[in-house]
């Protein structure tokens, strides 16, 4: 096997590793354990060892203050946000500001960015990998939550890059979810990924056509996910408690840390039983030395009235990304579950109820994005045939296929214009190795077509009509597109649905989930690029000098979908500098903002009246250097060399 | 935000090479003069759903992740003619935009470009500091100033001054905060 790609799902709780070869995408287990899951844990021992995964997750219960999770509810976030104000209330382990505005972590008197946490638990997942794999492995997807913004994208890229991987890609989790679920099927159709993990809720609403894969919306809540079921369980039962003994657990870390850990167990079990008891045995101590436990019991009946206001939240989210895509929950043709926190039976009534079908869950819902992620990766690596290219076998997992009976789409979702011939014979005649590349039938002899019509080095002007068709299209463009639509017959090199091998690589079409913003007036701001476009995209504006002989420009940049500067996230600031001298204004700079395929944001600036190239650079709250990421990813192998 | 950010994200800071920026700067000269509608290769009045599979055959053809394993000048090509397509395809695929198009279309102008918009103005009387050496140490001073440090806003406007010494406001500043400095130190018994 050629060196393994990686799919990584970096969750909140637990974290996943998938990889996808010839044969079929599987997730890859520690080959001790045989466990999927890696907790995303990374604990501080005296020892001096870093423990993470399931040894550290057992620390929790013992060492909470050096023990720490859930960072990715925190990564990327400024340390003085609302977000980390939270956390600090209540996680046990110590946060403090770093240099740049981020939060790091304090651990037996050392500091941590929350990247360099990540990076350990990336580590471990590559370990796992390569111990399951027998081989080495470094190039890497990981994926995000649809919602998270650039900053929260950018770290977590750092994160791989001090894990010592090389991240071809960052990818929403929904998205790989979607792509695990129907690559390979060939389908058509509207469908919805409800994603409620540990500590974040996506909704994605997409649409399939064959390999492509378009976002249409997406939103999300980054504060809402199986963590704070946990709490509301872990309050009543530090209610009960103090109710029982006079004696509040809130105060002492480590026992509510332990009631944490019983809520979590108690919330899965009522997954399952209609009923839950448990003890936590010398949770603290009377007055005279004697043990105090707590008995707790809780029936579904009652989590489930704790829950309803929290899954609610959820749908108040997906009005928000029905209204940016113009659909009703109604119109989808499959909902598909991801995250662990869908297991829970009350969110799938919720789900069922508000879209009026029954959710889609035959993928393990904690592994799919893992599994998509995987699939991705492949198909970056250069693995999977493009469509021109010669063929290799792909496969997607059995229980992937088949069950994801979408909607055919109909001929009449595509209104022909009145008098087009019927889809041109020769298109279905072709028997080049890829699908039939509508646009070249078009063109007819314009343009010398073959098995490489991908080629971007074709001049334009030979490439397009040299008019624009007059209205009407009599130019037979809708009847090309007729032969795109999945119904119209494959060329013969592309028929072979019994063996779904041959695929070519998915093409995934995302979009940004918020607005990107510049500063302007008043503390006032103007997008630059709206949410919800289609990535890649790009925008320019010109800015331009407020004094005599500006040597520099500082532009402050955000994310939100306020009007006002201090509603947004701010990212940082865009500097320009090496300005030329001249009066003010009459210096001119266009800036082009680029977010690219893995969400992430690109500047480059031009002098529209020299044409010359100007210097320009983003600097991100919490960010951070090449070198400060080499000399923590030197640090961490350290630390692994000497734990193993 | 009053930090001072010293540290870029290094995937923001990615220079373009001149290969790509050549490649790039041919396309889009050739791209220059090619309307929406046969970009996508759609009719003038082909309907949304026609539009977006026209589309999806155009990324398929030339999105970056089709090319990210070829060479640079290849791949900032393809990806010029994605972003003029995307562009399009934003535009035909929203009724108002669309209808705002076709109106400048016929008056042969082929982009709908969104009208750009020049930087702010600085407030009337903000201190605009020029150089980027000398902002981090105004910046310092500023907040060692709301603090009352007069000893910490004079070190630093006075190192801002080395950067931007011709900037009377700038001096001006660290003439308040001496004089304030003068003040304390004479309350002082």
């Amino acid at each position: 096997m050629a060196a393994p790609v990686l799919g990584i799902d970096l969750g909140t709780t637990n974290s996943v590793v998938a990889v996808s070869d010839a044969g079929n995408t599987r997730v890859l287990t520690e080959p001790e354990s045989g466990s999927a899951l890696i907790p995303s844990v990374v604990s501080f021992h005296p020892s001096g060892d870093v423990l993470v995964g399931h040894g550290a997750r057992d620390r929790r219960l013992v060492d909470a203050a050096n023990t720490v999770y859930s960072i990715k509810r925190l990564i990327g976030r400024p340390f003085r946000s609302e977000e980390v104000r939270r956390a600090r209330e209540r996680f046990p382990f110590e946060l403090r500001e770093g240099p740049t505005g981020g939060a790091l972590v304090v651990a037996r008197g050392e500091s941590y960015t929350l990247p360099e946490i990540s990076a350990f638990v990336l580590r471990e997942v590559r370990s796992v990998a390569e111990r399951a794999l027998g081989q080495a492995a470094v190039r890497a997807v990981i994926t995000v939550p649809a919602n998270f913004n650039e900053l929260q994208r950018s770290a977590t890229k750092a994160a791989g890059r001090v894990a010592g991987l090389e991240v071809m890609r960052i990818l929403n989790e929904p998205t790989a979810a979607a792509l695990a679920y129907g690559y390979g099927s060939g389908q058509t159709g509207r469908v919805a990924i409800y994603d409620l993990g540990g500590g974040t809720f996506d909704i994605t609403l997409l649409e399939m056509q064959g390999d492509v894969f378009e976002v249409t919306a997406t939103a999300g809540d980054t504060f809402l996910g199986g963590d704070d079921i946990d709490l509301l369980v872990a309050e009543r039962m530090a209610d009960v408690f103090l109710r029982d003994n006079r004696y509040d657990p809130r105060g002492d870390r480590q026992a509510y840390e332990r009631l944490r850990a019983a809520a979590e167990w108690a919330k899965c079990e009522l997954s399952a039983q209609p009923e839950v008891e448990l003890t936590v045995e010398e949770l603290a101590y009377g007055e005279d030395g004697a043990a105090l436990n707590l008995n707790f019991t809780m029936t579904r009946r009652e989590i489930e009235a704790m829950l309803t206001p929290l899954v609610g939240r959820t749908f108040d989210v997906c009005e928000d990304a029905m209204r940016l895509a113009r659909l009703r929950p109604a119109e989808f043709d499959r909902v598909i579950l991801v995250g662990g926190s869908t297991r829970i039976p009350l969110v799938r009534r919720m789900v069922q109820e508000y879209f009026k079908s029954e959710p889609c869950c035959d993928i393990d819902p904690d592994t799919v994005v893992a599994m998509g992620a995987a699939i991705h990766a492949r198909a970056l690596a250069g693995d999977v045939p493009q469509p021109s290219a010669p063929s290799s076998q792909v496969q997607v997992p059995d229980n992937a296929i088949g069950k994801v009976a979408l909607r055919k789409v109909s001929a009449e979702r595509v209104s022909l214009p009145a008098g087009l011939p019927p889809p041109i014979a020769e298109a279905s005649n072709r028997t080049a190795g890829g699908p039939p590349p509508a646009a070249d039938v078009v063109l007819g002899s314009s343009i010398v077509v073959g098995a490489a019509d991908i080629d971007v080095d074709v001049n334009m002007n030979e490439m397009l009509p040299p008019a624009p068709p007059p209205p009407g299209g009599t130019g037979g463009f809708d009847a090309a597109i007729m032969m795109q639509q999945p119904q119209a017959p494959y060329p013969s090199a592309m028929a072979l649905p019994q063996t779904r091998a041959d695929r070519p690589a998915p093409l995934l079409l995302d979009v940004t989930p918020q607005s990107l913003v510049v500063e302007t007036v008043s503390g006032y701001c103007d997008p630059v690029i709206r949410r919800n476009a289609a990535i890649p995209v790009e925008q320019t504006r010109v800015f331009s000098t407020g004094l005599d002989g500006q040597e520099s420009v500082l532009i402050r940049i955000a994310q939100g979908e306020s009007r006002r500067y201090d509603e947004c996230q701010a990212l940082g600031q865009l500097e320009l500098h090496g300005l030329r001298p001249a009066p003010r204004g009459a210096v001119k700079i266009a800036v082009t903002f680029e977010i690219d395929a893995d969400g992430t944001l690109q500047v480059r600036a031009e002098d529209p009246e020299t044409g010359q190239r100007q210097g320009a650079r983003i600097a991100l709250v919490g960010g951070i250097s090449d070198e400060e990421i080499a000399m923590m990813a030197q640090r961490q192998g350290q630390h692994f060399a000497e734990s193993r | 935000m009053t930090k001072d950010l010293p540290h870029g994200q290094p995937d923001s800071n990615v220079v373009e090479s001149d290969e790509a920026y050549e490649a790039r700067e041919k396309a889009e000269s050739e791209l220059a003069r090619l309307d929406y509608y046969t970009l996508l290769r759609v009719a003038r009045d082909a309907t949304p759903g026609a539009i977006k599979a026209a589309f999806h055959q155009f990324a398929l053809k030339f999105h970056p992740d089709r090319h990210h394993l070829e060479d640079q000048a290849r791949q900032s090509r393809a990806h010029a003619i994605y972003r003029r397509g995307a562009e399009a395809y934003r535009v035909l695929t929203d009724s108002d935009r669309r209808a705002q198009y076709d109106a400048s279309l016929a008056k042969g102008v082929v982009r709908l470009v969104e009208t750009e918009r020049e930087m702010p103005k600085p407030k009337p009387g903000e201190l605009v500091i020029k150089s980027l050496a000398a902002r981090p140490f105004f910046q310092r001073a500023l907040e060692a100033m709301t603090q009352q440090d007069w000893k910490t806003a004079k070190l630093n406007l006075s190192i801002a001054c080395t950067h931007e010494g011709d900037n009377p406001a700038l001096r001006a500043k660290l003439t308040e905060v001496e004089d304030r400095l003068k003040a304390k130190q004479a309350a002082k018994p």
